[in-house]
């Protein structure tokens, strides 16, 4: 009861606050107050309300539970690439007053038919990234009430467009500043709990020469239809159907067995854990050992590793609701600042995230088998201590992640539904709710046909896709003065539309394993240099000059305080 | 320019001037750079540009184009002689006032003579320059310089009007500017004097914002400011007025983080803020409530500016912003003109009131304006 009376909370605070939450004066004496600009340090704890997703806080550790070390190389993607916003995006881009990306190049291009493409591109890549936050509402409320996968899914995106077309995001600066608390508490009490629960020495090791065992006698829920692959035969009790026919206290032989959905199966302290068919079984030391023989990127490792860093470097800079949260700084130099302090925020965040997913190894192996690896942040507490404890930890977990996917889902959203009434149409308020509903209706179907990916795989597809094309973009237009419209167009068209085809033919099935899943599945390795080439060999070739060319530069790169004054 | 299509389309000039083969698209092309560039204004550039253009369009060997004092643009191969002839042709223009048409005068250098056409550049009816064109010899382009001068005197005149057009957006800023001060500074003074004896300190604090409130609203320059800078000069007027209201004047206040850093034309809040006062809630005894509040809607903002005062009749606040009754509501009225001539025709205001039902002004302003 205390986990969902805490998600509870969440939902309610996120709610009044958005309609609610704007700065309040009752007289003149308090004018002041209210007419300040938002301190860097509150915007900061916004931007990583927005930042820190569904992504990070379910979908990495879920990754490094599976597949071991070389996860790590998204985190530090991603860590990189809040470097490089902070380096090459966020000062320029504030500087140039623009809101949207798709304004901002047209704003720096002058043409609107770019705008269009853009805005195109924009709701691609912000679309991927709200399946997987869509994917982690359904989890999170799988594992925390029981029910079917699709309840929660549902559930979020109806919330979410609700709560935008109610006006919840009068004040949104401040529901992403308070969700951004219960994020990181979310991460660091647990954290704080495992890591004093290791160094008294109770935690049984991780990196053993045996794949995973249950360390005392478990009932695993399998709230999903799967195939298991049991290693030994072993007494186990099983309450549902195993293979249409087993029942109750039973000898389950080697092999593979179908689990229906809604079975719970207790299996012996000391029994290997059986693994869903689709999850390759590593021992400790395998799982140790980077880029050893392991499924991820289709059998090749170190291209994924490569590729993903790469994706999730770049990607994180042409992320659309990242790059608008700026845009509450008052100057350029401000917008930095707040970067900065978000790094000083995230860094230490993604560096408790691992310890979620090598833990979940020796207290939860039993999801390897049920399909649901997603859910091994939340439903680590209650495994760590019994009783109240755990219940509490779960809660704390719990309104984190649901934090953590209500507020990068209305960024989404708002991004997306920007695009299209905004960019697209060029439309006002009531286009806006009628976009944010359509949207949130396609996002909600979609979500549900991709239960059985990862998370982080939709993430992944997501930032190749802003790493190909939405970066590209702002790193030339914002750095190179020779850009030309047709060398953003063909950088645009020809980076974003290679790489989400690579990412549907994926999605698809169309590829399922080796090389071709490889190259399709993680495409930023060669998209992204492809949409930088591309856009700069037809540039110069293109002869057509930009107007105001100076200005616009002027504008983006002159610091602050030699701009026109602030009066 | 430089593209010519191969099958070589002719521009047909009526009369018997025999013009040359030039290709049509080059005339096109040529009087719209001459459009976009006279568009500025009449200067050196633009008189290249008018010399340039005539050249092509008049297929001429040479063209020169004055001011109604000197020679500003020359283009084509120039006889001898050809500087004095054009300098001394452009005296007698100028000199002859009336004259509308062409003239023609011969150009001799010693072994041929040549034809030259004359023809004013005007606007407003006033000569204020001229333009010469030398034909192949034999030629004459007296008709179709004329033309070309009207086509040039008639862009001119639209730079002319556009010119005024800023000026009296320029002015209307002014005007506006000068509408809040009189009755403001005068209940102003009277509320500090009225404070002097009884309360100095209080006295001495309204005569600095009274200061500050008039140097924020005599900025020279006419561009955008900030939500943020707007609301301060709100706020310098709301503490003025409060001094005359007292208790009799509540102000509350939601503001936006996101709505801070938006651009808008500079007094486009504190007018909506005083006709509230002014129309809404000076006319009651017991004073009243005044709510600003700014909202965040993904790519625009919006900003209210409610009273809970006496109202405006509908008919009548129609009458005045379509400019009818134009002594109550300038100060709105000049701030839909500003808005919807800044960000585009829907960015004006909307007005929800009542007799004795308050006022609502909610202005929208896009986060985003290309310059």
């Amino acid at each position: 009861m205390i986990p969902i009376a805490a998600v509870g909370i969440v939902v309610v605070m996120t709610l009044a606050l958005g309609a609610t939450g704007l700065r309040y004066a009752r007289t003149t004496s308090n004018f002041f107050v209210a007419s300040r600009s938002v301190h860097p340090v509150w915007n900061a704890f916004a931007v990583c309300g927005e930042g820190m997703s569904a992504a990070s806080y379910l979908g990495a550790p879920a990754l490094i539970f599976v597949f071991g070390f070389e996860i790590l190389w998204v985190i530090v993607g991603w860590g990189i690439g809040f470097l490089l916003l902070s380096l090459f995006i966020a000062a320029p881009i504030r500087r140039f007053g623009s809101y949207t990306i798709p304004e901002f190049v047209e704003g720096r291009l002058d043409s609107p038919q770019l705008r269009r493409v853009v805005a195109i591109m924009v709701i691609v890549v912000s679309w991927f990234f709200f399946l997987a936050q869509l994917k982690g509402a359904g989890v999170v409320t799988q594992s925390l009430l029981g029910t079917p996968y699709w309840v929660g899914v549902l559930a979020v995106g109806a919330l979410v467009a609700i709560n935008l077309s109610a006006g919840g995001m009068r004040g949104i600066t401040f529901v992403q500043g308070f969700q951004f608390f219960f994020i990181f508490l979310g991460i660091l009490i647990p954290f704080a709990v495992m890591s004093t629960v290791w160094f008294r020495g109770d935690l049984d090791p991780i990196i053993t020469d045996s794949t995973p065992v249950f360390i005392e006698t478990t009932a695993v829920d399998y709230p999903n239809s799967v195939t298991i692959d049991v290693p030994e035969t072993t007494s186990v009790v099983i309450d549902g159907l195993v293979d249409s026919a087993l029942s109750g206290p039973v000898e389950l032989t080697a092999g593979l067995h179908a689990v229906p959905a809604g079975t719970t199966i207790e299996w012996l302290s000391g029994a290997s854990v059986p693994h869903a068919s689709t999850i390759a079984p590593l021992t400790g030391q395998e799982w140790a050992q980077p880029l050893g023989d392991k499924e991820l990127g289709g059998g090749h490792p170190l291209y994924f590793s490569f590729a993903i860093t790469l994706a999730n470097m770049f990607g994180i800079m042409g992320l659309p609701h990242i790059v608008v949260r700026f845009y509450t700084t008052p100057t350029g130099r401000e917008a930095r600042r707040t970067n900065l302090i978000v790094l000083a925020l995230i860094a230490p965040y993604y560096a408790m995230l691992p310890l979620f997913g090598a833990a979940s190894r020796v207290l939860n192996p039993g999801l390897l088998g049920s399909g649901t690896t997603d859910s091994a942040t939340v439903s680590v507490g209650e495994r760590l201590v019994e009783g109240i404890g755990g219940e509490l930890i779960t809660a704390v977990v719990s309104a984190g992640a649901s934090a953590a996917f209500l507020s990068t889902s209305s960024g989404l959203l708002i991004a997306m539904g920007g695009a299209v009434s905004h960019d697209l149409m060029s439309a006002g308020v009531k286009q806006f709710r009628v976009a944010v509903w359509s949207l949130a209706a396609v996002s909600v179907l979609t979500a549900l046909a991709v239960e059985t990916v990862d998370i982080n795989v939709l993430i992944g597809w997501s930032t190749s896709i802003a790493a190909s094309s939405i970066a590209p973009l702002l790193i030339l237009g914002i750095w190179w003065k020779r850009l030309t419209r047709n060398g953003a167009l063909a950088a645009i068209v020809i980076g974003g539309g290679a790489s989400t085809a690579a990412v549907l033919t994926t999605m698809l099935g169309l590829v399922d394993s080796g090389w071709p899943l490889a190259i399709l599945g993680t495409p930023a390795v060669w998209s992204m240099p492809l949409a930088f080439a591309v856009g700069i060999a037809v540039s110069l070739r293109d002869h057509e000059a930009v107007n105001d060319l100076g200005y616009k530069f002027a504008l983006m790169h002159v610091p602050d305080r030699f701009s026109r004054s602030q009066s | 320019m430089s593209r010519r299509s191969p099958k070589k389309r002719f521009l047909g000039v009526a009369g018997n001037d025999p013009v040359g083969e030039v290709p049509v698209i080059d005339v096109l092309t040529s009087l719209n750079e001459l459009a976009l560039v006279v568009r500025d204004g009449f200067d050196q550039r633009s008189a290249e540009q008018i010399a340039l253009t005539g050249t092509i369009v008049l297929d001429a060997v040479a063209v020169a184009v004055t001011s109604d004092t000197e020679i500003l643009a020359s283009v084509g191969k120039e006889p001898a002689g050809w500087d004095e002839a054009v300098n001394e042709q452009m005296s007698a223009v100028v000199d002859r006032r009336r004259v509308k048409g062409p003239t023609v005068y011969q150009l001799s250098n010693g072994r041929e003579e040549a034809e030259v056409a004359a023809a004013p550049l005007l606007s407003d009816d006033v000569v204020i320059g001229t333009v010469h064109v030398m034909a192949d010899v034999g030629g004459s382009r007296v008709a179709p310089l004329d033309q070309f001068a009207r086509l040039v005197s008639s862009q001119l005149q639209l730079a002319e009007l556009e010119q005024s057009r800023a000026y009296a957006a320029e002015a209307e800023l002014k005007a506006l500017r000068a509408q809040i001060s009189p009755h403001f500074v005068h209940n102003s003074l009277t509320a500090i004097a009225g404070l002097v004896n009884t309360d100095p300190v209080m006295a001495r604090d309204l005569i600095v914002t009274f200061a500050e409130f008039l140097r924020a609203s005599f900025r020279t320059q006419t561009d955008l400011t900030t939500v943020a800078e707007e609301l301060r000069l709100v706020d310098a007027y709301l503490e003025l007025e409060q001094a005359r209201f007292g208790n009799r004047l509540n102000v509350s206040l939601n503001i936006a983080p996101e709505a801070l850093n938006v651009r808008l034309p500079f007094l486009s809040i504190q007018p909506l803020v005083e006709n509230a006062i002014r129309h809404g809630l000076e006319a009651r005894s017991v004073g009243g409530e005044l709510r600003i509040v700014a909202e965040n809607a993904g790519p625009e903002i919006s900003i209210s500016v409610a009273d809970d005062g006496i109202g405006i009749d509908p008919q009548q606040l129609e009458r005045a912003l379509s400019g009818g009754d134009s002594a109550s509501h300038v100060g709105i009225l000049a701030v839909d003109t500003r808005l919807r001539s800044t960000f585009g025709n829907e960015y004006g205001l909307t007005i929800a009131t009542g007799k004795n039902a308050g006022t609502e002004i909610t202005i929208r302003l896009p986060k985003y304006h290309p310059i």
